[in-house]
């Protein structure tokens, strides 16, 4: 297992150190963040299960369609026994990203089987969009943005939008886009964060 | 201690001369001078009412029966249970592909099986090669099925906690659409007391029993109920 962590790890460190993000917001806000949430083990056991879920379908969306990274599979109830299982048994990886405990997870276990039928989803982010916001409790909807947020730092070669706030902020405008926006309960979740990205300043 | 009419008396008969006149009183106020005209069916109310009976405990009430929905074998629980099997069912929680995208989620499935385990008819929930119709189709399909007919958000309730399998479906002109079955009441009235009826079993992206205005939060498109037509 750490054969197959440690390199990923590693790249993961180097990656942060060389990243260079969109310059921040150009106002300052009681919502900024001075500080970036770090998403390992410690991180994982101090969330409550809405968290980890919201946690697991922000990091796949952003994982899938904005950093084109393979290999992560399961369900959120799945997801939340791997990365409890793998912290629990390699305490000294406590930090360790949860996403790389989850790709360490599944690299060890087969994809769920398909269920015949259902509503089939083809667009891109399927149904994390304003419908699935609205029916999520506060802790999830926050999962989500911490999990997308942070794969967006960590996982994109060259991000082209940043976000510097705390996660209630984006939630609070989020929240508040649908409420206004009828057709917005089929727009991407991922869609409606970016309207609230940091601001350039000016060159 | 003695009780005449209704009252409790250390001295009988004291007690009954207070209450003899008391009823005199109001039956002169209500008919009208009683006692002038000698009316003897008011005489015998009088002494019947106010003979000295002894207190006893009133009798207990009877133990309420458990509510049907958690009592086995009752139709109510013969579909809470049904509705129970399909929701925490892992076929039909939405998954990731071996590619990490999500590609299902499983509303008119497991509404499709439920209502099947509930006994009803699935016509207007499958395609006519016997498939599971989508929940846009099946918002098509059940207006026009011999089968069901359409009822208000509380009868639909009300049929729920009766035990019938009630499908509510809520078409979406931009996406996909949303289909549920109703839930039986634990206490039956209350989400109507609160202003929350009908609670529904919802299975699709969430899988819970929440009120239906949360599991159809897009308050755009109408929520239709359905029910089985017993004509």
């Amino acid at each position: 297992m750490k054969a197959i962590l440690a390199p990923a790890f590693a790249i993961l460190l180097g990656a942060g150190a060389c990243l260079s993000y969109p310059p921040q917001s150009d106002r300052p806000s009681p919502g900024k963040s001075s500080k970036q949430a770090a998403y390992d083990g410690d991180w994982w056991f101090s969330a409550n299960s809405d968290t980890r879920s919201g946690y697991f379908w922000g990091a796949d969306d952003c994982l899938v369609w904005s950093a084109h990274v393979k290999g992560f599979w399961g369900s959120s109830d799945a997801f939340d026994d791997f990365v409890t299982k793998f912290y629990e048994t390699h305490p000294t990886e406590k930090k360790l990203p949860v996403v790389e405990a989850w790709r360490g997870a599944t690299a060890r276990t087969r994809p769920p089987e398909d269920t015949p039928g259902g509503e089939v989803w083809t667009n891109p982010h399927g149904f994390l969009n304003g419908s699935w916001y609205r029916q999520s409790s506060y802790d999830e909807r926050i999962g989500f943005l911490e999990g997308y947020i942070g794969c967006l730092r960590t996982y994109v070669k060259e991000p082209t939008e940043s976000y510097s706030r705390q996660p209630g902020y984006y939630d609070d405008n989020i929240w508040d886009y649908i409420d206004t926006h009828p057709k917005a309960y089929n727009e991407p979740i991922a869609t409606m964060l970016a309207r609230y990205r940091d601001k350039l300043k000016p060159q | 201690m003695p009780i005449i009419n209704d009252r409790y008396y250390s001295n009988p008969a004291y007690g009954m001369a207070i209450e003899r006149d008391r009823l005199a009183e109001n039956l002169r106020d209500d008919r009208g001078a009683y006692g002038q005209q000698g009316q003897p069916q008011f005489a015998q109310l009088i002494d019947d009412l106010t003979q000295p009976r002894s207190a006893t405990e009133p009798p207990s009430p009877p133990t309420p029966e458990p509510p049907a929905v958690i009592t086995a074998g009752t139709p109510q629980n013969d579909l809470a249970q049904a509705q129970d099997a399909a929701r925490t069912d892992d076929a039909y929680k939405p998954k990731l592909k071996s590619n990490g995208e999500l590609d299902k989620s499983f509303c008119n499935t497991a509404t499709h099986d439920i209502v099947q385990s509930a006994g009803g008819s699935t016509d207007g929930l499958t395609y006519p090669n016997g498939t599971t119709a989508v929940a846009n189709d099946a918002g098509r399909y059940l207006p026009n099925s011999k089968d069901w007919q359409e009822v208000s958000p509380q009868d639909a309730q009300n049929l729920a906690n009766q035990g019938t399998a009630v499908v509510g479906v809520q078409r979406n002109p931009g996406g996909h659409g949303h289909m549920v079955t109703v839930r039986p009441e634990v206490m039956p009235g209350l989400a109507q007391s609160l202003g929350q009826a009908p609670i529904v079993n919802s299975i699709g992206e969430k899988r819970e029993i929440v009120p239906a205005a949360q599991a159809f939060p897009d308050q755009s498109q109408p929520v239709r109920y359905y029910a089985p037509n017993k004509q």
